[in-house]
C-alpha cells in the first residue's frame, strides 16, 4: 500500500522501500511474567504473532488478558521475560534506551485512554510535539498540524488546551499527534474506552482513513464490540495468550 | 534530529510555572525570602560589629595598650609606668603607628555642690586624642581642654545631669595621691561631652594631663600609652613594643576587651546558623515541592517517553522549571535585600532597645554594610544549593519508568 504524506508541500518523504521490506511487528513466543509476592502472574504466556505494514489490527479480550503489556512490549516499553520483538525490522531486546526511545520516536506513534495530552500546550502545540522532538522547522509543523488537525475534524480548535475540549475532541488531538509525522506504525491502547458509542463510532472512522489514506499501520486493543467490527483483523487474547486470530470482511 | 530541543524545554518549563501558581509562587517566595535575609542580617550584623569593635577602640583602648603589668588588675596611681623613653618613641612614631597618647587615668570622685560621683579619673594630651578616642572629636557644649596645662575639666552629658551642675559651674576632683593621702582640686567645667553610652558619658572625667599629674604628685608618669596602628601592622608594632618596654604589660584590644571580642564572634556565630537554616529550609522545601510536581505528572512522563522522548529532556525540563524560578526569586530578594540596606542606609536606630543593648556595648545607631562579596556569596549559597536540591527530583523524574508512569492517573 502507497504511503502519502500529510501538507500540501510533503516535505519530509521518508525511506519506506527500506521498512516496507520487513513486517511491522513480529514477536516470537513472547512471555511477560509479573511476580506478585508468591505468585507469579502469566501477562503474557508466549504470544506469536506478525502484523504487516498497512494492517488494521484489533487486539481484543477480557480485562487483565494481556492487551496493555503486548502493546508495551511491542513499543519497547517493556522488556519481555522471554522471546523476542522485532518492531520495523529491529531486534528490540539489543537495543538501548535512547536507541528505543528514538525508534518510537520516527516511528511509532501512540494513543492512550485518557491523559494523552500535555495540558500547558495547545491542541497545535500537541500534535506539533512529536515534530518539534524530531526537529522539524517550526513552519513545516505548524502546516502539518493544521492540515492533521482538519482531517480529524479540529478546524477551528487549535488554540484550545486539552481543559477546554470534550472528550472526544481530546482523543482526536491524540490521534492527530499520533499520525501527523507520518509514523509507521499507531499503537493505541483502548482508545474509546472513555468515549460515548457515537463518538467512538467516529473516532474509529477517522483512525480507519487515516489507514487507507495515509498506509499507517494501526493496531489497536479494545473490549468494544463496535470498535471490534471496524477491525480488519482480530486477534483475540485471554489469560495472556492469542485465542483466535481472524481477518474480518 | 536533535537530540533536545531547548524552545521546547523552555516553552514546557515555562508553562509548567502557571500550573500550579501557589506553589511557584511559594518556591519563589522562599529563594527571595533566603537571599534577602542572608544579605540584610548580614549587612546589619557587619554593621553592627563594626561598631561594637570601632566604639571599642574609640574608648580609650586603641589597637594596643602600654601598661604596668598589674594595672588591669588594680588600676590605681601606683600601679604607673614612666613616660615613654627613646627607645619607646622610635616605634611610636614609626610608620606603623597612626597615632598614640599618653594618659593618667585613675579612680576618683567628682563632686559639685550638690552630688558627688564615683567616677575615673583621665588626663589626657588633648592633641594626641584627636585621631585616637571619642574625646578627640571634641565636645558638645562648651570647649575643649587646650592642651594638657588646662585647668578645666570635661564631663560628660549624663554626669551634668547627676551632678545637677552645668558648664561653666565648678566641681571638685578627688583620688588617692603617690604620697596614699586625698589629693584634690577644684576645677571649672568648661565643657561637656556626648557619648553613645550613658554608661561612658559617667564613666569618664577629662582633665590635662599636666595638672591631673600635678595633683597626685607622680612628676611625668603616666598610666597608660594607648595607639592605633595602620591597617595590618597590629602584631608587628605589639611585639616591637614588648621589646622596648620589658616591664610593662602590652596587649592588644582583642585582649583587653574579650566581652568585644566573643559579642563580635557570637553575632557571625547567630548569622551563620540562621543562613545554615535559610539554606536548609529553602533547599528542603524547594525538593519538596518539585517531588510534588513531579509526583502529579508521573503519567505526563510516561507519555513523554512513550512517544520518544529522550530522559536527558525530561530532566532538563524539572531542572529548567527550577532555574526559571530561581531567578525570580533572586531578583526579587536581592530588590528586597538593596532596599532594605538602602532605607536603613541612614542608621537604624535601635534606640528604644538601647538600654538593653548598652549592657553588651553596642551603640543606639547602626550603619548596614553591605559588601559586594557579601552579595556575591549570598546569591551564590542559595541559589546553588537551590539548584543541588533540584537535581536529584529532576534525576528521579527522568529515571521514571515509562510503563509504570502509565499506569499512574
Ligand atoms: N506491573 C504489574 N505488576 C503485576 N501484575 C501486572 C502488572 N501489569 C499487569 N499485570 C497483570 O498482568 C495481567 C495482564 O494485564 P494487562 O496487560 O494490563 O491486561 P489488559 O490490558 O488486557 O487488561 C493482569 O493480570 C495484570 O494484573
Ligand atoms: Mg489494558
Amino acid at each position: 500500500m502507497a504511503r502519502v504524506p500529510f501538507g500540501a508541500g510533503g516535505g519530509l518523504i521518508k525511506n519506506l522501500s527500506d521498512n516496507s521490506k520487513h513486517p511491522t511487528i513480529i514477536c516470537e513466543s513472547v512471555e511477560r511474567l509479573y511476580q506478585q509476592g508468591d505468585v507469579t502472574v502469566h501477562a503474557l504466556a508466549g504470544v506469536s504473532l506478525t502484523i504487516e505494514c498497512g494492517e488494521f489490527v484489533s487486539l481484543c479480550g477480557p480485562s487483565g488478558s494481556g492487551k496493555t503489556t503486548l502493546l508495551n512490549c511491542v513499543a519497547g516499553l517493556d522488556i519481555p521475560t522471554s522471546g523476542e520483538v522485532y518492531l520495523i525490522g529491529n531486534k528490540i531486546s539489543s537495543m538501548s534506551k535512547t536507541e528505543l526511545a528514538d525508534l518510537r520516536l520516527n516511528n511509532v506513534g501512540f494513543v492512550f485512554q485518557a491523559y494523552n495530552l500535555v495540558p500547558v500546550l495547545s491542541a497545535q502545540e500537541n500534535v506539533e510535539f512529536v515534530m518539534e522532538l524530531q526537529g522539524m522547522s517550526k513552519k513545516l509543523r505548524g502546516e502539518k498540524a493544521r492540515s492533521v488537525l482538519r482531517e480529524v475534524g479540529l478546524e477551528g480548535m487549535e488554540h484550545r488546551r486539552p481543559a477546554e475540549l470534550s472528550g472526544g475532541q481530546q482523543q482526536r488531538v491524540a490521534v492527530a499527534r499520533a499520525i501527523a509525522s507520518e509514523p509507521q506504525l499507531v499503537l493505541a491502547d483502548e482508545p474509546t474506552a472513555n468515549l460515548d458509542s457515537k463518538t467512538s463510532a467516529s473516532l474509529m472512522d477517522i483512525m480507519r482513513k487515516m489507514n487507507e489514506d495515509h498506509g499507517i499501520t494501526f493496531v489497536f486493543s479494545t473490549h468494544d464490540q463496535l470498535v471490534m467490527d471496524r477491525a480488519r483483523r482480530l486477534v483475540r487474547m485471554h489469560d495472556g495468550l492469542i485465542e483466535s486470530d481472524e481477518i474480518q470482511s | 534530529m536533535r537530540a533536545v530541543s531547548p524552545s521546547l524545554v523552555f516553552r514546557l518549563s515555562s508553562r509548567n510555572i502557571w500550573r500550579n501558581p501557589k506553589r511557584s509562587l511559594f518556591t519563589l517566595l522562599a529563594v527571595a525570602v533566603g537571599i534577602w535575609s542572608a544579605m540584610a542580617l548580614g549587612a546589619f550584623t557587619r554593621g553592627l560589629n563594626q561598631t561594637l569593635v570601632l566604639k571599642a577602640i574609640n574608648n580609650l583602648t586603641g589597637h594596643i595598650k602600654v601598661m604596668h603589668p598589674d594595672y588591669r588588675r588594680d588600676p590605681v596611681v601606683q600601679n604607673r609606668i614612666e613616660a615613654a623613653g627613646a627607645e619607646m618613641l622610635s616605634v611610636l612614631d614609626s610608620d606603623a603607628v597612626k597615632s598614640w597618647a599618653a594618659r593618667v587615668r585613675v579612680p576618683g570622685v567628682v563632686m559639685s555642690e550638690r552630688e558627688s560621683q564615683g567616677t575615673t579619673l583621665v588626663g589626657i594630651d588633648p592633641a594626641s586624642e584627636v585621631n585616637l578616642s571619642f574625646i578627640g572629636k571634641g565636645v558638645h557644649d562648651g570647649r575643649m581642654l587646650e592642651d594638657e596645662l588646662d585647668g578645666g575639666v570635661l564631663l560628660g552629658r549624663k554626669m551634668l545631669e547627676v551632678l545637677q551642675t552645668d558648664v561653666g559651674k565648678r566641681v571638685v576632683l578627688m583620688s588617692e595621691g603617690v604620697d596614699g593621702a586625698v589629693a584634690d582640686r577644684g576645677f571649672r567645667i568648661v565643657g561637656a561631652f556626648d557619648a553613645e553610652l550613658e554608661a561612658t558619658e559617667r564613666n569618664y572625667v577629662f582633665v590635662g594631663r599636666n595638672v591631673l599629674q600635678k595633683m597626685l604628685g607622680i612628676g611625668t608618669d603616666v598610666s597608660e600609652i594607648s595607639l592605633r596602628v595602620a591597617d595590618g601592622r597590629q602584631d608587628d608594632v605589639q611585639r616591637a613594643l614588648r621589646d622596648v618596654a620589658k616591664d610593662s604589660l602590652v596587649e592588644n584590644w582583642e585582649t583587653l576587651e574579650p566581652l568585644t571580642v566573643s559579642m563580635r564572634d557570637v553575632q557571625s556565630g547567630f548569622l551563620h546558623i540562621w543562613n545554615v537554616i535559610v539554606v536548609i529550609a529553602v533547599g528542603f522545601g524547594l525538593m519538596n515541592t518539585l517531588f510534588m510536581a513531579i509526583f502529579e505528572r508521573t503519567r505526563e512522563f510516561g507519555l513523554f517517553r512513550a512517544i520518544g522522548m529522550r530522559p536527558a529532556m525530561i530532566y532538563l525540563q524539572v531542572v529548567g522549571e527550577s532555574v526559571v524560578l530561581l531567578v525570580l526569586g533572586a531578583l526579587l530578594g536581592n530588590l528586597l535585600a538593596l532596599g532594605t540596606i538602602g532605607y536603613f542606609a541612614g542608621g537604624l536606630d535601635l534606640s528604644r532597645f538601647a538600654q538593653g543593648l548598652e549592657h553588651f556595648g553596642a551603640s543606639r545607631i547602626v550603619y548596614p554594610i553591605l559588601r559586594l562579596s557579601d552579595v556575591v556569596t549570598s546569591n551564590a549559597t542559595i541559589i546553588v544549593l537551590a539548584l543541588l536540591s533540584t537535581l536529584y527530583p529532576a534525576w528521579r523524574a527522568s529515571r521514571l519508568e515509562p510503563v509504570e508512569a502509565l499506569s499512574k492517573i
